[in-house]
């Protein structure tokens, strides 16, 4: 069986790409939203689910990964309020920067989720990378 | 529209089962917000909400703040204190000025501590965070 290399911070490099995760709005993520921020009156999708969609293809596009990362900072834009629940939302990841600083591994991820045609979120994570 | 002085002030009070429903709900199952040894080997000393838990309800809250805007929320934030599992988190925010669009934000807990705070712009078409 091979083995899959762990994501450590000397593999990340600007411009590096991670691929693409399609997030479907489906039921199942409606109930898990619902049982921690409350019943969703209505077809339209919360905001708050289009991070919750960044976060999930930020952690599936990039495994394994070392335990202990820490999410220092968020930048976050052209959040869509016009999507519905059972719209898929298609996540691509990159890295966009990485420093190096008093010893702590700083890596910026940029996410940028579409769905069909158009930009519903557009961020950059802050992680502290934990090896 | 006419901007609020103020976001909306919501509260959450996270636990165990939520940081476990909120790892299923983001995949995000990092042992930091979810297992007591290891936690208990970070500087943290026991587990740790996830950080977009209070940037979702801040959202939530500039939703319900401004519901009837046809605006985008542009957000910059830090994360800028752990959330212990079991504490409580707050919302809040206020105009920087009479007239503008723009705000200083954060989350707190109820003893005050700021867990996350930043700047929100509320733009309309493609507008970007100077």
């Amino acid at each position: 069986m091979t083995e899959i290399e762990m994501w450590t911070f000397d593999r990340f490099s600007p411009g590096l790409a991670f691929g693409e995760i399609a997030v479907p709005m489906d039921g199942a993520r409606r109930a898990r939203w619902e049982t921690i921020f409350g019943a969703v009156e209505g077809d339209g999708l919360p905001r708050g689910m289009l991070v919750a969609g960044m976060m999930e293809a930020y952690i599936r596009a990039i495994q394994p990964r070392p335990n202990g990362n820490v999410h220092a900072a968020q930048s976050l834009g052209s959040l869509s309020k016009e999507l519905r629940w059972g719209d898929t939302v298609v996540f691509s990841v990159s890295c966009a920067a990485k420093q190096e600083k008093k010893g702590r591994y700083w890596v910026d991820f940029k996410v940028e989720g579409r769905c069909v045609d158009s930009v519903v979120l557009d961020g950059t994570i802050r992680s502290i990378w934990a090896a | 529209m006419a901007y609020p002085v103020s976001i909306t002030e919501l509260t959450l009070e996270t636990s165990p089962a939520m940081a476990e429903a909120y790892a299923a709900l983001t995949y995000d199952y990092n042992p930091l917000h979810l297992d007591h040894e290891f936690s208990a080997t970070t500087p943290f000393g026991s587990p740790i909400a996830h950080g977009t838990m209070a940037l979702n309800l801040l959202i939530e809250a500039i939703d319900q703040s401004m519901a009837d805007s046809e605006m985008t929320p542009y957000l910059d934030i830090r994360f800028s204190a752990p959330v212990k599992v079991g504490e409580t988190i707050q919302t809040g925010g206020n105009r920087l000025s009479p007239t503008g669009n723009e705000y200083e934000i954060w989350v707190a807990t109820l003893s005050g501590t700021r867990v996350l705070s930043g700047r929100l712009v509320m733009m309309g078409g493609e507008g970007q965070l100077a």
